[in-house]
């Protein structure tokens, strides 16, 4: 059990640092590492990845609260729907076969290398007129110009029921969704990225707390492998926090595509029983 | 509030991880579960006060 510790906590440490430095959570590479590498079962591992995605994205959000970088209306009207995916997916992964949550998280790990190699960004359109149905404006300080940007939310609906999709891959699959709130938020809603990706971190705790309840009610939780995997998960995100300035991103991200086909690879596998 | 309750969970949880590895096992266990406790209340009472917040 010690040597599962020690080696949960290194996989944390690990899955966290890479996961903060290639901008997509722990979750995507702490699940397949504690499954395929030691052999934990794929519902403990994703019971320990939500309280690790709990733990990382609570002490960011708190951050980007205080800096003013939340936009906590949008954050509250899509929390509604990813938190309600989030219970649905934490009830059916209880329900689904260690084979077929494999041959999910499988082809999810393909999709997002894809999503990353792709790279999509969207600039807010311009505002014009008054906003219309559930639409509303709102805006925040760039903090590396100080520049005030005005944006509207769109398309609030829309945006609302694929956040209902995002809380159910997340509970789920014990990753943070923010792999589909970011682009939905950007590029569909016409949130600027870093409102996006600060909003879509704070709703990212809530959301994982939803579906971990379901993981805590079935007895998913266990404590031997769940405090190695926050503790590392948290440490290593915070120094990955501090590297992501001096490492180069795209060469990290070419490197996640690389992991996530590897990983992607050996859960198809596992799925189909080899 | 949020980082009130992530900070104590992370110490419960770090605890019961040094406890374990340690032999006294039992007992970090009890940290470990409180530490669960505390991270899957720390967003729900953090959300009904932002919600109380923006009324």
């Amino acid at each position: 059990v010690i040597a599962l510790e020690i080696l949960a906590f290194l996989a944390a440490v690990g899955a966290g640092l890479f996961g903060s430095l290639a901008g997509i959570g722990g979750g995507l590479i702490i699940v397949p590492l504690l499954t395929i590498a030691l052999g934990v079962d794929i519902k403990t591992a994703i019971a320990a990845s939500l309280l690790g995605v709990i733990a990382v994205s609570t002490a960011a959000a708190a951050s980007y609260l205080q800096h003013g970088l939340v936009d906590r209306r949008l954050g509250l009207t899509l929390l509604l729907a990813t938190a309600a995916g989030g219970i649905v997916g934490g009830y059916v992964g209880g329900l689904l076969s260690a084979q077929v949550l494999a041959a999910i998280f499988g082809v999810v790990l393909v999709l997002v290398a894809i999503q990353m190699l792709r790279g999509r960004r969207a600039a807010p359109p311009e505002i014009s007129g008054e906003p219309v149905g559930f639409e509303f404006d709102a805006s925040f300080v760039e903090p590396t110009t100080g520049v005030e940007v005005n944006y509207r939310a769109r398309r609030v609906a829309t945006g609302t029921a694929i956040s209902l999709v995002a809380g159910a891959l997340s509970g789920l699959l014990g990753i943070g969704g923010g792999v589909v709130n970011v682009p939905t938020m950007n590029l569909v809603m016409g949130i600027p990225i870093r409102v996006a990706l600060t909003t879509s971190t704070y709703m990212l705790g809530a959301t994982a707390a939803a579906s971990a309840v379901i993981y805590f009610s079935r007895g998913h939780i266990d404590p031997t492998v769940a405090a190695p995997v926050v503790v590392g998960v948290f440490i290593g995100a915070r120094i990955g926090a501090r590297l992501a300035r001096r490492v180069p991103q795209q060469a990290l991200q070419l490197l996640f595509v690389v992991v996530a086909a590897f990983f992607a690879v050996q859960m198809l596998l596992r799925a189909m029983g080899s | 509030l949020l980082l009130g309750g992530t900070l104590l969970s992370a110490v419960c949880f770090a605890a019961g991880f040094v406890l374990g590895l340690i032999g006294l096992v039992p007992t970090g266990e009890s940290l470990s579960t409180m530490g669960v406790v505390t991270i899957l209340a720390t967003p729900a009472v953090a959300l009904v006060s932002t919600a109380m917040e923006l009324r």
